[in-house]
């Protein structure tokens, strides 16, 4: 089973899981219903999209409520390393969740003996989880911008807001030699997806796809477009697309989705959520 | 003998590492304090415990409270707001170590996009509406974001009003940023 798991920002809501639906711009689970924005509800919404026009089931999305304090990103985790098995899963996709070392060793750690055939996706917070217990190299993709590429490359960095460098005009020469950086503290998975201004494929350690069309400066500013490009990848991993084919084709929907809306930096995500059919179809991947 | 010296080697060295990844350290200025902010942290369901704090970092007493470093900002407001003020606030993973200052900021005409490390704020330059915020990974980042965009940034609570983690403490430093050339550009605009 395809299952996202990634928190929500109600205080008041508790765990929820169940195949998640968006219609007509509302995203449900079970008797929830939201209008997508930053985070994991933009990931969940994206990969509802690419599923539907793929044939595919729509994801299991196991969600709770937390506005930073973490409590439920807690449960979150248990719920996960404690059902893993019984929701069969094939393609996990870790999204916005309290960075937590334990929490994260606790999932992988359950997923040791059913690890082969299944594919683990880490962004957000997740992904600053899996590096900071340094087990960055037990995820499949990991798919960080170009500031998440430095921590990446700090071995003793456990957050963002505490890489020892960062480089702030990051060029493209400078996003490749963190990219190595990263690769030589052994705390990396074996693919990257790193998304910026040029999307960069990397496959233990080596640039395999450079992505930079259609170019479209607004969408660095614009919130949740690292999360659609996440969800399209996590849906596509699930339709049986070799992963770095996968993640070449993901960054180039998003682009197209992101061309189709004609954005400008205040243009919310829903605008470009709604596009990424026309952009699934640019590319060939439907009718 | 060999065999056990090597597992204790193996598992001893592995298990203080753990330990330790992740972890940030209060000081403050007496020991009373340090134990009313762990008692007081406690109370809030922070994962905390009082610590003797290494020797290089000592400046006042010799109780610190270990904290996980991503709840820094969530922290630290809790203290202030019970009239704890830290002396300082350490990643136990590197002393010296303090979270990034620096913002960037890029133009896009009407619009002002600040970064500070992986958070990003976007405001109409003109009319002070933050129109998106971008980048992170910490819960409180969607909630902040939901409270904040489309509201005037002169106007709007500050995420460190509102955040908890890492995540919001460099939302707060982008928007510190925002704000004052926000501010300026108004100001320039009066005169």
């Amino acid at each position: 089973m395809f299952t996202i798991m990634g928190t929500l920002p109600f205080d008041e809501m508790g765990l929820k899981a169940g195949k998640a639906t968006f219609k007509g711009g509302c995203l449900k689970v079970e008797d929830f219903e939201l209008t997508p924005s930053l985070g994991t509800s933009v990931m969940v919404a994206s990969a509802c999209i690419t599923c539907e026009a793929l044939n595919l089931e729509p994801p299991y999305f196991v969600t709770a409520g937390d506005i930073g304090d973490g409590k439920r990103s807690k449960e979150l985790y248990s719920y996960i390393a404690a059902n893993q098995g019984t929701l069969d899963i094939t393609v996990l996709a870790m999204h916005y969740i309290m960075p937590d070392i334990p929490g994260m060793r606790d999932i992988l750690n359950s997923m040791r003996e059913r690890r082969e055939g299944m594919t683990l996706i880490a962004d957000a917070g997740a992904m600053y989880a899996a590096k900071a217990a340094g087990l960055a190299q037990e995820i499949d993709i990991l798919t960080p911008d170009a500031g998440e590429m430095a921590y990446l490359a700090d071995p003793k960095a456990t957050h963002p807001a505490y890489v020892e460098h960062l480089l702030f005009e990051l060029d493209a020469s400078e996003v490749v030699s963190l990219i190595k950086k990263a690769y030589e503290t052994g705390n990396t998975p074996k693919i990257l997806l790193v998304k910026g201004p040029v999307d960069y494929v990397v496959e233990d350690g080596e640039v395999v796809e450079t992505i930079n069309e259609p170019s479209i400066p607004a969408m660095e500013a614009i919130g949740g477009t690292g999360d659609s490009l996440t969800g399209i990848l996590s849906a596509l991993i699930y339709g049986g697309y070799e992963k770095i084919d996968a993640c070449t084709k993901a960054a180039r929907i998003n682009r197209i989705a992101g061309k189709l809306a004609q954005p400008d930096p205040s243009t919310s995500i829903s605008h470009i959520i709604d596009k990424i059919p026309d952009a699934l179809k640019e590319v060939g991947l439907c009718a | 003998m060999k065999i056990l010296d090597r597992i204790k080697k193996k598992f001893g060295t592995s298990k203080k590492q753990t330990f330790k990844k992740g972890k940030g350290l209060i000081i403050l200025n007496e020991v009373s304090e340090a134990m009313r902010a762990e008692k007081l942290l406690k109370r809030f369901g922070y994962g905390v415990r009082g610590v003797a704090p290494p020797p290089e970092i000592r400046k006042g007493c010799d109780l610190a409270v270990e904290f996980n470093l991503v709840d820094q900002l969530g922290v630290e407001r809790l203290l202030r707001g019970k009239g704890l003020m830290p002396l300082d606030v350490v990643a136990l993973d590197n002393l010296s170590q303090k979270p990034l200052d620096i913002t960037k900021e890029k133009d896009f005409g009407r619009y002002l996009m600040v970064t500070a490390a992986n958070m990003k704020i976007t405001v109409d330059k003109e009319k002070g509406t933050i129109v998106n915020i971008s980048g992170g990974g910490c819960p409180d980042v969607p909630y902040l974001a939901v409270s904040l965009v489309g509201n005037n940034i002169t106007k709007a609570k500050s995420p460190g009003e509102n955040g908890y983690s890492l995540c919001a403490y460099m939302l707060e430093k982008a928007y510190e940023k925002a704000l004052n050339m926000v501010n300026a550009q108004q100001s320039r605009e009066c005169t």
